[in-house]
């Protein structure tokens, strides 16, 4: 089978208060294994797309739970390596309404940001494989985390792999003293297909929007202020071929619009506008949309318009999921997208 | 009346439901504790006032473990300070499977820790005894020189002073033995818990094999003239879910022993030594001249708390006094 696809990044330990519980009320913790590498890996092989997720665990049970996870949902785990201390952990409390979800980090020294270059062979690992996928979380983490993304994606940018990344800036990562526009600015330098809102652009790059304000926080949010946003990085790194961008409306922290556009240097593509009224986990949205995107762009190659819909649609989706990764099926997706929002019970 | 003050590290425990393995976890319980939190919040809850002095991060983490210090009405005195609570992982055991400890401790907010940030003078000025444990100095070497710190100024200020040895093998990862570090420490003590199997790997008092417990805390009180009494608590390792349990007390003189309990089904046995600890404290301030009185008290009360989830012994006086007066057979109390 061709289209495998591999993804790179740090798998981590989720402690969430159950239900809305505030942190200083929990007295247990749901147990969820994710982060935005492994998601997007879960969602394609729900897709049917063969997909392994290369990520360094400590050697202990936290560890092996965090690879059982994976191997469960039917991602490859045999490019895996094992080494490091512990397992990074980040503790959620679920927002509602008002009240924003709130991330406490915990996730220094993990095994994954102590790797170094050359712990991974990845002219073994990129064999036969057609896409190579990263995010800006990985770069975020440590030095040597941000040398080992380099060096995967020069890797694959030699044997011809499609390579994609999501942005995913995080103003609560970067605490190592890296030089983020320089570094992030070399890695998606190698990037076929970037995936990226207003905010990542900015903070990784500078790069804002000219002339329309972009709107956020009510139902109207404006796709084409993202115009000059997708030019501008078109421009900074001319080998992508698209630039995309997730379109979230805030309405409250229960209820946000969704839709998506995607730049090819030619024309913008735009999605219709979702309303999620009544989200019941929003964590993994965007990962949920780069897996659909992916998933897209591999089954769909002339025809981007059904790619950039069947994102939206998959991530739309995620939004009524617990847990990080977005557990949809391909028909499940294509009926959302084929206009069927009713969600009446299938039987 | 006058405190007790303990000093130590609060981690947060993370368990699965029951009889999980953690590699079929879903959901972790949540618990807060130490081997000196428990201590001291089993203390208080025997009615004594008690301080428990940390350190804890400044996020949700460190506030609700404090949250549960104040739950039993201990006053924490911690530093606010670094940026995660240390955290492990306890898998419950059942019959032949043993428990088992991930420690994810390491970077810790205690462990950031030094010499001269803790005003020991303030924090001893209304107690008259300070509590320790050798996991503190297993830590780190900055940790050791901060619980000798700790000490000094305890005994200037003429504290009594009382310790449990807890060797932990896994912990003394930072170059130093536990005997190069502990016989310093443990000099200023005038009550200690420990076992004869700690004599040289602890304290570096050469012991013969067939040297008995009499003669190896004789030879203790000879090396730490400071001691007048030392404890030791004695678990028949049937299997993990069951246990017999017995304790004596050493008082220089003469080798006290407790009656032996069985405990057949096991709820959780972590901090079963510092109830047997906070018992020995509770008991011989309670019964100073009765120091078999105050054995049979703390032994109930490790005893109680193999039959307690969580670290913290959750047994009043009353109920420990009704286990030492025979009342064993777990009847219901109505």
């Amino acid at each position: 089978m061709g289209k495998r696809v591999v993804t790179f990044g740090e798998i981590m330990l989720r402690l969430a208060p159950q239900g809305f519980l505030r942190f200083s009320q929990a007295d247990n913790f749901d147990v969820v294994y994710g982060g935005g590498e492994s998601n997007v890996a879960v969602s394609l092989a729900n897709y049917g797309i063969p997909v392994d997720f290369v990520t360094r665990l400590p050697k202990n049970d936290i560890g092996e739970c965090a690879m059982m996870e994976m191997r469960k949902r039917g991602v490859g785990v045999d490019n895996i390596v094992w080494g490091g201390d512990r397992l990074g952990i980040y503790f959620l409390e679920t927002g509602a309404v008002s009240r924003g979800s709130k991330v406490v980090y915990d996730r220094s020294h993990s095994s994954m940001s102590d790797i170094q270059p050359g712990m991974i062979n990845w002219e073994k690992v990129f064999e036969g494989v057609e896409w190579f996928h990263w995010t800006g979380i990985t770069p975020a983490i440590s030095q040597s985390s941000a040398d080992a993304c380099l060096e995967a994606v020069k890797a694959a940018s030699k044997l011809g792999v499609t390579i994609s990344t999501d942005l995913n800036y995080r103003a609560k990562l970067w605490k190592y003293g890296g030089d983020r526009e320089a570094i992030m600015t070399e890695l998606t330098s190698y990037c076929d297909v970037i995936l990226g809102n207003e905010e990542d652009a900015e903070m990784h790059f500078g790069i804002k929007p000219e002339g329309a304000a972009v709107q956020t926080h009510g139902h109207d949010v404006k796709a084409e202020a993202f115009l000059s946003v997708c030019q501008q990085m078109m421009e900074k790194f001319p080998k992508a071929k698209k630039v995309i961008t997730t379109l979230r409306g805030s309405i409250s922290a229960s209820h946000n619009t969704w839709a998506g556009v995607l730049y090819d240097g030619k024309q913008m593509l735009q999605t219709r506008q979702y309303q999620i009224t009544d989200i019941v986990d929003r964590v993994g949205g965007g990962d949920s949309f780069m897996g659909g995107l992916i998933y897209g762009l591999l089954t769909y190659p002339e025809d981007d318009q059904n790619a950039l819909d069947f994102a939206v649609a998959a991530s739309c989706l995620k939004h009524t999921i617990k847990g990080d990764a977005n557990l949809v099926t391909v028909d499940e997706v294509t009926k959302l997208m084929g206009g069927d929002a009713s969600g009446r019970v299938a039987r | 009346m006058k405190k007790v003050v303990t000093f130590g590290e609060i981690l947060l425990r993370l368990s699965p439901p029951s009889h999980l393995r953690l590699t079929q976890a879903t959901s972790f319980d949540l618990y807060f504790g130490c081997a000196e939190a428990n201590v001291a919040a089993s203390l208080s809850k025997f009615g004594l006032p008690v301080k428990f002095v940390t350190a804890v991060p400044p996020n949700e983490l460190g506030e609700s473990s404090l949250n549960m210090i104040r739950s039993f009405a201990v006053e924490p005195v911690a530093t606010i300070q670094g940026k995660r609570l240390g955290i492990y992982y306890f898998e419950q055991g059942a019959s032949e499977r043993p428990g088992k400890v991930v420690y994810d401790r390491e970077d810790s907010s205690f462990s950031t820790l030094r010499k001269g940030m803790i005003d020991w003078e303030a924090i001893f000025n209304d107690a008259d005894w300070f509590h320790w444990s050798g996991i503190t100095p297993s830590l780190s070497l900055e940790l050791a020189e901060l619980c000798e710190e700790a000490l000094l100024v305890a005994s200037r200020m003429g504290l009594t002073i009382s310790a449990d040895l807890n060797y932990r093998p896994k912990l003394w990862q930072y170059g130093k033995k536990a005997n190069e570090i502990m016989p310093a420490l443990v000099k200023h003590c005038d009550l200690l818990l420990g076992g004869i199997d700690e004599s040289e790997i602890v304290l570096g008092v050469p012991k013969n094999e067939n040297d008995t417990e009499d003669v190896v805390f004789a030879n203790w009180m000879k090396s730490f003239p400071k001691l007048k009494n030392i404890v030791s608590t004695h678990r028949m390792d049937a299997n993990a879910s069951s246990n017999g349990i017995s304790a004596s007390l050493w008082n220089g003189e003469i080798l006290l022993n407790s009656r032996r309990y069985n405990i057949s089904h096991i709820i959780d046995r972590i901090g079963a030594g510092d109830a047997f600890m906070a018992g020995i404290i509770y008991g011989l301030i309670t019964w100073p001249d009765d120091h078999q009185t105050a054995l049979e008290f703390a032994v109930a009360a490790t005893c109680l708390k193999h039959s307690i989830s969580g670290d913290i012994n959750l047994a009043t006086v009353n109920e420990i006094k009704a286990l030492m007066g025979g009342s064993g057979g777990g009847r219901v109390s109505r």
